[in-house]
């Protein structure tokens, strides 16, 4: 017998605490360890927003509190520029290589990918545990970074040469000449990236052996829900982009710590009292390489949201999902589309303006499989009776913010008047809509949803509410605003927009985005107490909780190592809510056809 | 229950009514000098006005569908698995719409980018960009005479070569209203972004590359804000433009700002020229 | 179709591959993503800036032997060789021979290697290393280059260099002092001094490679820094993608010499047949990555 069948069959033995709850290989355990350390870094990600969007509303003012430990002295309290860009580079990526993509794949990718396909684990346990403690190394060096010479990476999350890979000559240390911040702290970035993007690879390599070997009987590709078609395919996009963000990241890491030339033009860069070593190299190969990879990444951190919250949609409309298949082909054009579109950051990098023109129209067709799927959403909740527990709010919140964050995307997919926008706040303000609004409301629905079953227990839907109705309004007041700065050309990455005369009248956004951000953060604490709170809370025992067909459900509250008591067995797709054949609203994927919830399942194997 | 579609439908509502208002306050895109600018503006426009539309819809359709469906007790929802010939329709609306904004984008881009499109230039100059600054380098009053100059000029800057009667200034963009610029736009450092706001302007400088850039002054609204007073000899400073950089370059990169002095014809500014060659001469002994 | 109990379980439902050998194919996806990045920056580098002025590096220039790299090339095939025999015959049953196989793909492997090690020793004699080689010397790196060389020659001169004959190290001296600043006295009438300049950035480029090609002519290992149009950029290239693949290979003969070992204890078996075919997937895989490496390095 398969190793796969002995894990379902064989009583688990009582492990050490250890072994259960640290270096487990149990997927549910590994995904919960995603998830919380992600959560830890979402706090700390949008903790660091919120300093620096002090220093934007009011410039130069001291900021309270963290000003008289970090800045005292000269600065009186204030904070420098170079801080200020170091933690705007560290915010996003934290939220993006500490939070989003963690939370997406890592978290509810290893949570459901088993359950739902009616696995016991994934293909490779041990690859698996490998993947998380992969993480460790980059916790460790991206929190050190902040304590390292010149201070934590401060070039953007792109980190683009020659400010970011700028470095002394051969033999003479690893400081930047370009920037204080590009020393160690840029270093310790590549490698904490390095880190990360081993454990993504090590996870999609699991997540896609898992999903097309180790269906349960009866669970053909297209009787999987949305959630693991989302996941499959985006750990196929993982894949594929990885390893070039990988060569991207080595590449630049030799440049500054062996003087390899990669991204050096030739001659070498004069800055001030110092040089660079020699060049040879291009500039904007680094910017080709880095989109080739963050293009698709950007639909890494959208497409599993997408295929949760249309899973939680579904649900809770009782209401199959409009368009199945329509909803599949979408995922797979946005994932096709997504690899030849990266020029679209690089219309103003001096790249070819005619490529610009091709890159243009691909992008603008990405809008095609999207619109599909927003439009299905909505069909899936036409005739609906919809339930509006925490869950579907921050789902359908996911669907009417995505909406936005999309279309402000066709505006600088358009060439020209990118030319105006580009790098401005109208950028901002649409990453914060895919990503804080779609993806985070998407992570929030998730939880919400999914609490019951990683945990046996409940998070309160009272507070849970409270909680989105909060932050769906201040997040709208942060980040609506910020299309209108952008729109009146406010340059992003700037430490003060004072300085210009023709952004002066437009400082009042600044100020209100501000409050409302800061608003935003203590509604975040809501959630928090929620949500640790809850794992105190009475025991509930209840497997299906949401009524709800696919498969985790009908696992015990939490699961055990190895998930199901009996091998699933799968008669139907995971959408038959208000079926006919069924008096009850849903018809779970293992219901036998004539109607009798099947007694025993499947048959255990012998041995 | 239903009333969780009022908190959308307010937010939604306060973000469409916001978006109109604000330029009335005067928060909307600066004014426009240059001649593809309102082409820029009302490519802008159409998207808004078409995604607009498809937003409002598709958000009415959702909060409607929250109010009207919202769970009731007894009644069952629709059993539906999709409609094929909805799905064909809402594929194939919104290609026509993206196709539409896609290709008419292609004129203006090409217009604006494209280095075979360029129009004949009436002024050139060069432009550096370094931590934090922009050094300009214009070409003499006498050789703005030279029909050959654009030519020169640009084998010049992409082989870093300098003449002595150079005029060069700091943070200074100098032009006439309704003249044809060409730039010569590079960096001696890291990257950093030409950006003009009022001129609809924008293009990164990359080490290693010289890379020509075009504008002109030319829009209908264009004003000259740098007028020359005859009886004083002096020039005075109308409204403030600015230059800005777009592409981030260390921590001075908020405040690497230049100013943009549009004179009111080219004689003015040959006068200038001449004016800033003098004090360079003057300091240099 | 009342109870499932009686359906047998239905077929498996997906491919008809084993787990390992599926995730083999997904590494090797990532893997070949990986290569075909640095690959791809390789052509976009050597293609994109050189000129007819500034050409990229022959491989004479930097000291790269083309029929070494042949005959590693073919070791590499070689052992491709070598492990498909190694798992034909332990498919057949055969350990012995297996193992016998699987130490000969080891030892062509470690010969790969050697051979290597021998290659790269020759670019650290040569100082054909990234951000050390002459370019642009009228640039701002001019001095740089300078000083490198400066310390080389006082080496040379302090004859601390094996080898060179009286007439080359005379050379060396002279170039040395012709570096700084100096004042020389009028061979006629020594109280007549006349200022020389240092040679520029530039001029000691030329020497020094003049220098370097009179010494080759004579056969004699003078090891002085050169100055080579985008040479930095070659080294950078040429240490990248043969280091990576390097690693790779090195990563294939652990685990040869874990399953040497295992057999070694005796603990080989046939129900290790599907270890060998994934080994020796990856090991093709490490082959084919050298055929497009060599002609790309050291051919074209
Ligand atoms: C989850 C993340 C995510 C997602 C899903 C997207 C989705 C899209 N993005 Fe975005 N993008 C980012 C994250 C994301 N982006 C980030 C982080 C950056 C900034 C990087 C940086 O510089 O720091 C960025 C930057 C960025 C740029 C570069 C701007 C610049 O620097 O100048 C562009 C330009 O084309 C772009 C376009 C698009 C488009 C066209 C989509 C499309 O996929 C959107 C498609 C969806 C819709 C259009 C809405 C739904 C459709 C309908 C309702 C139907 C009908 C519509 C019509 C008929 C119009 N994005
Ligand atoms: C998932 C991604 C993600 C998320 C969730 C956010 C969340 C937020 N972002 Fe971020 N942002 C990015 C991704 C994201 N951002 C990216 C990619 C960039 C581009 C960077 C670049 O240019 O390189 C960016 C840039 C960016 C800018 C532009 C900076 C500039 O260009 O100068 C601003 C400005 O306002 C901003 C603001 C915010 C705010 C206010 C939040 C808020 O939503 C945060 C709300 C707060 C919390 C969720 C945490 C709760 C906090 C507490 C409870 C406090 C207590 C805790 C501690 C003190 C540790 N972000
Ligand atoms: Cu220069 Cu930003
Ligand atoms: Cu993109």
């Amino acid at each position: 017998m398969s190793a796969k069948h002995e894990a379902v069959t064989h009583a688990h033995p009582e492990l050490s605490f250890l072994r259960k709850y640290i270096f487990s290989t149990d997927h549910k355990v590994i995904g919960i360890q995603f998830l919380i350390s992600g959560l830890i870094f979402l706090l700390i990600g949008g903790g660091l927003a919120l300093v620096f969007r002090i220093q934007l509303a009011w410039p130069y003012s001291e900021i309270p509190l963290l000003g008289r430990w970090f800045w005292a002295g000269p600065a009186g309290g204030r904070m420098p520029p170079e801080t200020y860009n170091m933690l705007f580079s560290m915010h996003a990526t934290i939220m993006i290589f500490f939070v989003i993509i963690p939370l997406l794949t890592g978290a509810f990718g290893n949570f459901t990918i088993p359950l739902m396909i009616g696995a016991p684990d994934m293909a490779f346990p041990r690859l698996n545990m490998m993947s998380y403690w992969f993480m460790w190394p980059a916790f460790a060096i991206i929190l050190a970074s902040f304590f390292v010479e010149g201070g934590a990476a401060g070039q953007g999350w792109t980190s683009y040469p020659t400010l970011a890979s700028a470095t002394m000559p051969a033999g003479e240390g690893l400081q930047s000449p370009a920037a204080p911040n590009s020393g160690l702290g840029q270093i310790f970035w590549l490698l904490a990236l390095i880190f990360v993007g081993i454990s993504s690879m090590a996870g999609s390599v699991n997540y896609i052996t898992t999903v097309v070997n180790m269906r349960a009987p009866g669970m053909t590709m297209f009787r999987m829900p949305m959630t693991i078609w989302a996941m499959f395919i985006t750990a196929i996009l993982q894949a594929m982009a990885l390893p070039v963000l990988t060569v991207a990241l080595i590449l630049q890491l030799l440049d500054k710590t062996l003087n390899t030339t990669f991204f050096l033009p030739p001659g070498g860069l004069p800055f001030g009292n110092w040089t660079t070593g020699p060049g040879g190299g291009q500039t904007l190969l680094w910017q080709h390489l880095f989109w080739f990879y963050s293009h698709p990444a950007v639909y890494i951190m959208i497409l599993p949201a997408m295929g949760m919250v249309s899973d939680i949609i579904a649900t809770f409309s009782r209401k199959p999902l409009f368009g199945y298949k329509p909803m599949v082909y979408a995922i797979a054009g946005i994932a096709g589309l997504g690899f030849i579109v990266w020029g679209h950051h690089m219309f103003m990098s001096g790249m070819d303006p005619r490529l610009g023109t091709g890159f243009m129209i691909a992008t603008i067709m990405i809008a095609l499989p999207s619109a599909v799927k927003v439009f299905n959403w909505l069909g899936t909740t036409w005739q609906a009776n919809i339930h509006f527990s925490t869950a579907m709010l921050n789902a359908l919140a996911f669907v009417s913010m995505f909406i936005i964050g999309g279309l402000s995307g066709i505006f600088m997919a358009a060439t020209p008047v990118d030319i105006a926008i580009h790098d401005t706040y109208f950028i901002v303000a649409h990453i914060h809509y895919v990503l804080f609004m779609s993806s985070i409301f998407g992570i929030f629905a998730a939880i919400h949803y999914w609490y019951p079953k990683m945990f046996g227990r409940r998070m309160n839907e009272f507070w849970g509410k409270v909680h989105f109705a909060l932050t769906f309004i201040f997040a709208n007041g942060v980040f609506f605003p910020m299309h209108i700065f952008g729109i009146g050309l406010a340059p992003r990455r700037y430490y003060n927009h004072l300085e210009y005369d023709f952004l002066t009248h437009l400082q009042p956004l600044n100020v209100f985005m501000t409050i409302s951000a800061l608003l935003l953060g203590v509604a975040q604490v809501i959630f928090l107490v929620n949500f640790f709170g809850s794992l105190f809370s009475r025991r509930v025992e209840e497997r299906n909780p949401w009524h709800s067909n696919t498969l985790e459900w009908t696992a015990p509250s939490p699961p055990p190592h190895g998930n199901f008591e009996t091998t699933p067995v799968v008669y139907r797709g995971p959408y038959e809510y208000a079926s006919p054949d069924s008096a009850e609203d849903y018809l779970p994927q293992t219901a036998t056809p004539n109607g009798q919830p099947h007694p025993t399942g499947a048959p255990v194997h012998a041995h | 229950m239903k009333w969780w579609s009022l908190l959308f439908a307010v937010v939604i509502l306060v973000e469409v009514v916001f978006v109109l208002l604000a330029p009335l306050v005067g928060w909307g895109l600066p004014p426009n000098y240059a001649s593809y600018g309102s082409e820029i503006d009302n490519l802008f426009h159409l998207i808004l006005a078409l995604t607009g539309i498809v937003f409002i819809l598709t958000e009415a359709i959702l909060i409607y569908n929250m109010y009207r469906f919202a769970r009731s007790d007894g009644r069952r929802s629709q059993y539906t698995h999709g409609h094929h010939r909805l799905e064909i329709i809402w594929t194939a609306v919104p290609a026509v719409i993206l196709l539409f904004i896609a290709f008419a984008q292609v004129g203006a881009w090409e217009r604006v980018k494209y280095k075979s499109r360029m129009p004949p230039a009436d002024q050139v100059f060069e432009v550096s960009a370094r931590q934090f600054e922009w050094r300009v380098r214009y070409p003499s009053a006498e050789r703005m005479d030279d029909p050959k100059l654009v030519e020169t000029f640009a084998r010049e800057a992409q082989e870093n070569k300098k003449q002595v009667d150079d005029v060069h200034r700091v943070n200074e963009i100098h032009v006439w209203k309704g003249g044809q610029v060409r730039v010569y736009l590079k960096t001696r450092d890291v990257l950093h972004s030409f950006f003009l706001p009022h001129l609809r302007i924008k293009q990164d400088a990359v080490p290693g590359k010289t890379i020509p850039v075009w504008f002109d002054t030319a829009g209908p609204e264009a004003e000259a804000n740098f007028i020359y007073d005859p009886s004083s000899r002096t020039w005075k400073e109308t409204k403030p433009l600015e230059l800005a950089c777009a592409e981030l370059c260390g921590w001075g990169h908020y405040k690497m700002r230049g100013k943009l002095f549009i004179h009111e014809s080219k004689e003015d500014f040959i006068r200038w020229l001449k004016h800033a060659a003098a004090e360079q001469n003057a300091t240099k002994d | 179709m009342a109870h499932a109990v009686h359906d047998a379980p239905q077929a498996h439902m997906g491919l008809p591959l084993p787990n390992g050998k599926l995730a083999m194919w997904l590494f090797l996806v990532t893997e070949i993503m990986f290569f075909t990045a640095l690959i791809g920056t390789y052509i976009i580098l050597r293609n994109g800036q050189p000129t007819k002025s500034e050409p990229w590096p022959t491989p004479h220039d930097v000291h790269l032997i083309e029929w070494v790299g042949a005959m590693n090339t073919f070791v590499l095939i070689c052992s491709s060789l070598t492990v498909v025999l190694a798992h034909w015959a332990i498919s057949q049953g055969n350990v012995g021979r297996a193992t016998l196989f699987v130490a000969i793909t080891f030892a062509l492997g470690s010969v790969f290697l050697i051979v290597k090690y021998f290659e790269y020793k020759s670019k650290f004699d040569h100082d054909i290393l990234p951000g050390h080689i002459g370019e642009r010397l009228d640039g701002p790196t001019g001095p740089q280059y300078v000083a490198r060389v400066r310390g080389q020659l006082q080496q040379i001169a302090a004859g601390h260099a094996k080898g060179l004959s009286p007439e080359t190290v005379a050379a060396c001296k002279e170039l040395l002092s012709k570096l700084d600043d100096r004042e020389v006295p009028d061979p006629n009438n020594p109280a007549n001094k006349t200022y020389v300049r240092a040679l520029r950035p530039k001029e000691v480029g030329d020497r020094v490679n003049h220098l370097l090609k009179e010494a080759e002519h004579k056969g004699e290992p003078l090891h002085l820094t050169p100055a080579i149009p985008f040479g930095n950029m070659w080294a950078s290239c040429y240490f990248a993608l043969t280091g990576f693949h390097a690693l790779h290979v090195l990563g294939g003969l652990v685990v040869f010499a874990i399953i040497l070992i295992m057999a070694l204890l005796g603990q080989l078996g046939v129900q290790h047949a599907l270890m060998l075919e994934l080994i020796g997937l990856y090991w093709h895989f490490v082959d084919i990555v050298w055929i497009f490496l060599f002609p790309l390095l050291y051919l074209v």
